[in-house]
């Protein structure tokens, strides 16, 4: 993977970006970090320390639900999927970005 | 909920829960790997890699439990599991303290229990949460007369209360002290007279009967009848299921039982009542008190005690009794009214409550203070342990383990131990309680009221030994475990045992333990001091008057149902049989004996001044010469006096200072008695305690009798000459010969001290129990500490002792060192004790709360057994063989 450009995610960002991810179906943990890693062109890693805490964190919160099933290798592995809530969820907070993203944008260009 | 499946989840399907978490993890790193092969990397190094970029295995499960719900109770539960296996390791530490927490708060909580029945449980009766009982606190009234009590209400007062108020749905009203003879019985028999709604109001069941109707208490159609105790019923009368309608004699009057109350109901007073009767009977049944005029509004003798309607607040109660007594002020210029309203306890009256509350509250603090002293003892050792465990915590703290996790674990371990201990101490303190109260009851005087109080654990003694537990739990666990978890730990861990003189800091702080142990001790045995030369002065006292060879005898004519014309000529003839006894040389009949049982308080006015309190005693002639006690100046009463019906009356030198301050007093007129007349100083008395022992305030006033109360005259002095026995069975046999039925006392004037010394009996009792307790918890602490320090320094001591120190020494050095911490705080007990002494002034019978007697010999005691202590141990210190040690080293 060689040199990394790594940016400190925001706090709060990280729900957010998991949210994002797997807003398009179900997905296990590297898959998750994957996709966050692709959405946003390798400016965000989610290294495995603070991704599993998340999840856990979000599907006990019923943002989040989870089952085992079979990676595109045939591995046994844990798939997460939004629940109706963390869809409401996702919704929420992405409006919640855009209302900050826009107040920074007007801030700097004041 | 969701949440509290997780936490179900979490907290009991661990090992699923385990399970999966290291199956993803594991799936997690093998797809990582899988990943970089796929993208060329060689196995081997895919692995790797793969592992590498995880980091941690173990951390990212750890933060991954940190965040899922229900992570403090989980630690806690290991902290327990922990602790438990700490604990387990260490029976003797263990044995040790939840003995000494489960004593300390057993017995404070016995007391606690005590005071709870006393102060705050409810009276046993029906719905008892509706119960209210008030007081009232008076200014500038016209009342001449309190009977049993400063607080109480006039018959008018009640009727205005009763009448006007929309808070109650009644209001009774009862007199708790009516003592009577029933039929011919030896002994007096305790009831109450009540208001004829106070078995609706209280709403008793009855075994037998029925209680009193409206009609049958008003004056016009007033009929004598009572209503009898459960107990009493079964006392007295064997329990007979025909006592309803038989006519028994009270004081000699005829009454007609018409109910049984049902067991359990015994009033609302301390003292139970044995039968009811309606207020009306007031008058025939008060014996010596037949010349009150008990419906005037200047008597106050009722207590009142009223059901709530439902929904009504204390605060709504009182302001609604605020407006009635307002009105009542209005009707007497200058009277002003504040009243007291709290739910129904056995002891309601706010003096008494104050005092109890006062001398419990001391009692309470007293044994926490032992209580604490003992958690230093503990603080010290969990000290020595976690020093002892040093190596383990440094360890937990280096692998991550932040210091308010260790701390939580200690503290854990500590309220664990605290927690067995407070086990032990609810059990204890379930039966110390009723163990105390009936100890202390076995050595109050014979003429103590016979007080039943029923002491019983409930949730408010359970609650206060629970949080006392946890507060001691936490109090001898956190300072160690702060001090064990400094983050400079690996430093002190170096300088642990580097020298005698850089004092460790360890020694700092037990120092501080120590010292604070010393200064609540010597708080406790200054006290304990105290109380002892009360009870010596009590022993000794010299009152102002002479005590020996006079008999006091007693009797009240009232209660056997004489009317004033027969008690004068019984009395009268009392006196010539008595002046004709051999070895009788002096015979004075008075309302009372000094220092006796009755206390007179009046109220007494010079000119336009304002009015002066002062307790009095009416006396015949002689009075001042049978007791010895010297007139200054004028002269005695004589029975010309009386004769003449002359108004004198002869003051103590306190009262004539106060009347008139450097003036002569013979000759001045004082205003007294309810017709509010005036009386001429004919003498002045040299100050005496007649009144009460160990007051500061010596204002007494001396009246001649009341001739036309001679009901009131209830004894008689003798002095004589010789054996007091052969005289009572003389004086005895006398009365005999001029009413074989009338119940009479016959006691030496000495007795009267009885309750004085009943009292400083117990309090230096208690005192020095808890005084002792504390010394020995201390010193043990103090040994300890210093056998600690030793046994850690004997390198250090064989070292100096090798390079030719003298024992002498290093024996001082250890001696000094142990003992600044004590005279640090010995001195801050003794200015502690001395600043709050004070309100011991009440029990010390007039020795000085800064007695020196006492503020010198127990802090000399207390120091000496201290140096004792600390002695012993640092000798062993000097057996130390110098080449032993370094040898070992």
């Amino acid at each position: 993977m060689g040199k990394q450009q790594h940016s400190n995610l925001l706090q709060g960002t990280l729900d957010l970006l998991i949210l994002k991810a797997l807003a398009l179906g179900e997905l296990h943990g590297l898959g998750i970090s994957r996709r966050v890693e692709q959405m946003t062109r390798g400016t965000f890693q989610v290294k495995p320390g603070s991704l599993f805490p998340a999840l856990h964190r979000m599907e006990e919160a019923g943002w989040l639900s989870s089952r085992w099933g079979e990676s595109e290798n045939n591995r046994k592995a844990k798939f997460y999927e939004l629940t109706k809530a963390g869809k409401s969820q996702l919704g929420a907070e992405k409006s919640e970005w855009d209302r900050i993203s826009v107040a920074i944008q007007c801030a700097l260009e004041s | 909920m969701k949440r509290i499946g997780w936490l179900w989840r979490n907290l009991f399907q661990r090992r699923t829960v385990e399970h999966d978490l290291n199956e993803e993890i594991d799936s997690y790193i093998e797809m990582l790997a899988e990943e970089k092969i796929a993208a060329g990397m060689p196995v081997e190094a895919a692995w790797r890699a793969a592992k590498v970029e995880l980091g941690s295995a173990e951390s990212v499960k750890e933060a991954v439990r940190s965040v899922s719900a229900g992570i403090l109770l989980r630690q806690f539960m290991q902290d327990l599991q922990y602790a438990i296996r700490t604990l387990k390791a260490q029976p003797g530490f263990l044995i040790v303290s939840v003995i000494t927490i489960g004593v300390g708060i057993g017995i404070n909580g016995g007391i606690f229990s005590i005071l709870n029945s006393l102060l705050l449980r409810p009276v046993p009766a029906r719905e008892s949460g509706e119960l209210v009982s008030m007081y009232q606190q008076l200014s500038g009234a016209n009342k001449h007369d309190y009977i049993g009590g400063l607080f109480r209400f006039s018959a008018h007062e009640y009727e205005a209360y009763k009448d006007q108020n929309q808070v109650f749905t009644g209001l009774a009203a009862y007199h708790p002290e009516l003592i009577v003879q029933v039929n011919e019985d030896a002994q007096e028999t305790v009831g109450q007279a009540v208001s004829c709604n106070y078995f609706n109001v209280l709403e008793p069941v009855m075994a037998l009967g029925r209680g009193f109707a409206k009609e049958e208490c008003s004056k016009r159609n007033a009929s004598d009848l009572v209503v009898l105790s459960n107990d009493y019923w079964r006392r007295a009368f064997g329990g007979d299921p025909a006592i309803v309608g038989r006519r028994l004699r009270m004081n000699r009057v005829p009454v007609t039982v018409i109910g049984v109350a049902a067991p359990g109901f015994a009033g609302t007073d301390l003292v139970p009542a044995s039968f009811w009767a309606p207020l009306s009977m007031m008058k025939s049944l008060s014996g010596g008190m037949k010349g009150v005029d008990f419906e005037s509004a200047g008597v106050s003798w009722l207590e009142l005690v009223g059901r709530r309607r439902s929904g009504v607040s204390l605060g709504e109660i009182e302001a609604n009794l605020a407006v009635i007594a307002k009105s009542i002020d209005h009707r007497e210029p200058g009277r002003s009214t504040t009243l007291t309203v709290s739910e129904a306890t056995l002891l309601g009256a706010p003096n008494i409550r104050k005092g109890v509350m006062g001398a419990g509250a001391g009692l309470l603090i007293a044994v926490g203070l032992v209580l604490l002293i003992a958690c230093a003892n503990l603080a010290n050792l969990m000290l020595a342990r976690s020093i002892a465990r040093a190596k383990e915590i440094a360890m937990r703290m280096a692998l991550g383990a932040s210091r308010s996790r260790v701390v939580r674990q200690l503290v854990t371990e500590s309220v664990l131990v605290a927690a067995l201990g407070g086990v032990l101490g609810v059990a204890i303190a379930c039966w110390s309680g009723a163990v105390l109260f009936r100890f202390v009851q076995g050595h109050l005087p014979p003429g103590a009221p016979p007080v039943q109080l029923a002491i019983h654990a409930d949730w408010r003694v359970v609650g206060y030994a629970f949080s006392l537990t946890l507060l001691t739990g936490v109090a001898f666990g956190l300072m160690p475990a702060l001090r064990a978890t400094r983050p400079d730990l690996n430093a002190l861990l170096k300088q642990e045992g580097a020298g005698l003189t850089t004092g460790g800091q360890r020694g700092g702080f037990s120092g501080v333990l120590v010292g604070g142990q010393v200064a609540l001790c010597m708080v406790l045995l200054l006290t304990s001091g105290l109380m002892v030369r009360a009870l010596l002065r009590a022993q000794t006292v010299d009152p102002g008057f002479t005590m020996r060879n006079v008999a006091v005898l007693s009797y009240d004519l009232g209660r056997a149902g004489y009317s004033d014309g027969q008690a004068r000529a019984f009395n009268a003839s009392l006196m010539e049989r008595l002046k004709g006894l051999p070895g009788v040389d002096g015979i004075v009949a008075a309302v009372g004996s000094p220092l006796g049982d009755r206390h007179f308080m009046s109220v007494f006015r010079v000119d336009k001044r304002p009015e002066q309190g002062a307790s009095y005693l009416e006396v015949s002639p002689g009075f001042f010469s049978l007791l010895q006690i010297p007139l200054v100046r004028g002269r005695d009463f004589s029975n010309a006096d009386g004769a003449r019906g002359a108004k004198y009356l002869i003051v103590s030198e306190s009262m004539a200072r106060t009347l008139w301050p450097g003036e002569e007093p013979l000759g001045k007129m004082v205003e007294y008695g309810p017709q509010k007349s005036t009386w001429e100083v004919i003498g002045v008395a040299r100050d005496a305690e007649v009144g009460e022992l160990g007051e500061n305030n010596r204002r007494f006033v001396y009246l001649p009798p009341d001739p036309a109360d001679e009901l009131r005259m209830q004894v008689v002095m003798v002095h004589y000459q010789g054996d007091f026995g052969s005289l009572s069975n003389a004086l005895g046999s006398t009365v005999k010969v001029l009413d074989p039925g009338l119940r009479v006392r016959l006691a030496k004037l000495e007795d009267n001290l009885g309750p004085y010394q009943a009292i400083s009996r117990l309090t230096a009792g208690a005192a020095g129990i808890l005084g002792f307790s504390a010394l020995a918890l201390a010193m043990t602490g103090l040994y300890g500490t210093v056998a600690y320090g030793v046994s850690r320094r004997t390198k250090e001591i064989g070292l100096r002792l090798a390079l030719g120190a003298r024992a002498g020494n290093v024996l001082s050095l250890l001696l000094q060192r142990a003992m600044r911490p004590v005279a640090t705080g010995a001195a801050v007990g003794v200015v502690l004790c001395a600043a709050v002494s004070r309100v011991l002034a009440g029990l010390l019978f007039g020795v000085s709360p800064h007695d020196a007697v006492t503020f010198t010999a127990v802090p000399v005691l207390l120091v000496g057994i201290a140096l004792l202590a600390a002695w012993l141990p640092a000798r062993r210190a000097m057996g130390v063989d110098p080449a032993v040690t370094l040898r070992e080293n």
